[in-house]
């Protein structure tokens, strides 16, 4: 029996979240949406609909199923892209197989959720994700509207600025700090403008070359228009070739480095957001599907937005009470799923296999009639 | 119907609406689709199959006959204050680090900038509207009971939380102004019609169009001559 659920969740952040929108300049910016104040309309940092949708559900879902069903290096593209990012209409339309809508909808309760699409035929999801809402003044009187009961009341909450923080990262060059690694691994330029520096420097670099004419190095040697000249150096340690640099020209080592900042806003650690999600006329194993995939996500870490390799986005979630055995939903959905297994997977190869193409009749020769 | 009246419905809206509002026959018929076997489930009408027949799915507010149309007594939806403006972003990509997940003859160079595998960027118009409204004739206990019972967001990108309804409420008016409202300068037109002799002499406040009148809206099978307020 089908049924309406709203699942509220309550997700703190456990490192910085770094779920950005742009940049400006060179700084990152979070992603914020427009809230009606009192004090008039306030850009106040959120997490998308789009990005919890993906990261919280679809993927460690989808990733689960991949597993289970041991389809672990035997996906196409198109599969692949089907079950983690939703799929593409690619083929002419014009037809529904209702027979294929339902197989899917009773053989993947987490793709009746999500919905997709094949490559003929749009399969719609009942899921609706709530955009993550930061627990701030600003957003008291929707967390009001939308939280069961007096869970709010009149807390008093912050100013979402007060959540705002910065991060600075350098992102370094070998040629600064592994300079005696990478020497020797690759040839080197070097340019002066005195005939005397070219000749000194020819003379040093010989013996390190080893059997390699110097002459038939790749150069442009000073003339009598000009004193400037550069030599391509093959394979010599930089520490040895800066011992030969003639005065004036600039060591290898004090060449300008690469050497990067990267900043941007960061949401900091200890703000909370609520998410929700809708499942209209939802089955006990949709509902199931959609607790196992957010029970998969926090497990593997929890993390929303960029730079999770960096330790942000993690968030602490917390389903707040619907009233469902959350753990009896799970273990019903994982037991069905296993059971369908077969059938699931055959479901898929199925909607994806190619479709022998009818061949063309042969046109007639001429003379001869049609 | 029994206990129709003019009504003003009202969507008290908690999150950005993306694109345009919905019209309140199509919302309510897409809505009670999923639930009656004589309509199609709103998500199996498709462009190049037949329009499902005019007036099969039952909803709570009146319809009337204009010409071959069967028209819906509700306004065009009526955007309360926008605050704000602005844009957001809707990206999709292939998903290459789970390039391990894949059969090893399917392990090729992807191009991201064509064909079915190309990477999104699509910009979305969003607008903060704090309540969308329409002026309709119907059963307002039906009505009231249908909408927050299965309405919760409306426009686009709903199923990312955008167009989120806060709150449903559906008033009673002592006037019907779902088609016309009278004003001082002529009839007002308040929703889209069908052209026609039907539409008073003195109509004010509308331009001629080609569309639809009745949900599926976009279907082409809908489209005809029409007038809409402007």
């Amino acid at each position: 029996m089908s049924k309406s659920y709203t699942i509220l969740c309550h997700a703190e952040a456990l490192s910085p979240i770094t779920h950005m929108s742009g940049s400006s300049g060179n700084e990152s910016i979070v992603a914020r949406e427009a809230v009606v104040t009192p004090r008039g309309v306030a850009m106040i940092p959120c997490l998308s609909g789009n990005a919890i949708r993906h990261r919280c559900v679809r993927d460690p879902g989808m990733q689960w199923l991949v597993d289970a069903y041991g389809l672990k290096g035997k996906l196409t593209l198109k599969h692949l892209n089907f079950l983690f990012h939703g799929g593409n209409l690619t083929d002419g339309g014009g037809r529904e197989d209702t027979r294929r809508i339902a197989d899917f909808q009773r053989l993947w309760p987490l793709g009746r959720l999500l919905g997709g699409c094949l490559p003929d035929q749009i399969l719609a999801g009942s899921l609706q994700v709530w955009r993550g809402t930061m627990a701030c003044e600003e957003n008291h009187p929707y967390l009001a509207s939308v939280l069961p009961g007096e869970t709010l009341g009149s807390r008093r909450l912050r100013a979402s600025e007060t959540f705002i923080t910065g991060y600075q990262y350098i992102r370094a060059d070998a040629v600064k700090t592994k300079t005696d690694l990478a020497s020797g691994k690759e040839p080197c330029r070097v340019e002066g403008t005195t005939t005397a520096g070219y000749n000194a420097f020819m003379e040093g670099l010989a013996p390190l070359i080893g059997d390699i004419d110097a002459a038939t190095l790749p150069q442009s040697a000073p003339g009598k228009k000009s004193e400037e000249w550069w030599v391509e150096t093959p394979y010599v340690p930089w520490p040895q070739l800066d011992a030969i640099i003639p005065k004036g020209v600039a060591k290898v080592s004090d060449r300008k480095s690469n050497l990067m900042i990267f900043a941007g806003q960061a949401i900091t650690r200890g703000a909370a957001f609520l998410l929700g999600f809708t499942v209209p006329h939802s089955s006990e194993l949709e509902l199931g599907a959609l607790l196992w995939s957010l029970q998969l996500w926090q497990a593997a870490g929890g993390t929303v937005g960029g730079q999770a390799a960096r330790g942000h986005g993690r968030l602490g979630l917390s389903i707040l009470d619907f009233g469902e055995d959350v753990p009896g939903l799970i273990d019903a959905y994982k037991d069905y799923a296993m059971s369908v297994k077969d059938e699931a997977v055959a479901w898929l190869e199925a909607a994806f296999a190619t479709k022998a193409k009818e061949p063309k009749p042969a046109k007639p020769k001429k003379g001869e009639a049609a | 119907m029994s206990e129709a009246c003019g009504l003003l419905v009202t969507a008290k809206l908690v999150k950005p609406l993306d694109g345009d509002a919905p019209h309140l026959d199509s919302l309510l018929e897409y809505a009670m689709s999923l639930h009656h076997h004589a309509g199609e489930p709103g998500y199996k009408v498709d462009r190049a199959l037949p329009a499902p027949p005019m007036g099969a799915i039952p909803i709570p507010i009146k319809r009337a006959r204009l010409g071959p149309w069967l028209v819906g007594c509700c306004s065009n939806p009526i955007l309360g204050r926008v605050h704000a403006e602005g844009v957001q972003y809707i990206n999709k990509r292939i998903g290459v680090e789970k390039a391990a997940l894949l059969a090893e003859n399917a392990r090729h160079v992807v191009a991201t900038t064509n064909s079915w595998t190309k990477s999104w960027r699509v910009p979305h118009r969003t607008r903060l509207v704090d309540k969308v409204c329409w002026f309709a004739f119907g059963n307002r206990k039906i009505l009231l009971k249908t909408l927050k019972s299965h309405v919760r967001f409306i426009g686009r990108k709903r199923s990312v939380g955008d167009g989120m309804v806060g709150d449903w409420t559906v008033d009673k008016l002592d006037h019907d102004y779902s088609w016309f409202a009278p004003s001082e300068h002529g009839t007002v037109l308040m929703r889209t019609l069908p052209a026609g002799d039907w539409l008073p002499d003195d109509l004010v406040g509308f331009k001629q169009d080609f569309g639809g009148v009745c949900p599926p809206y976009w279907h082409p099978e809908r489209y005809s001559e029409i007038v809409v307020p402007c």
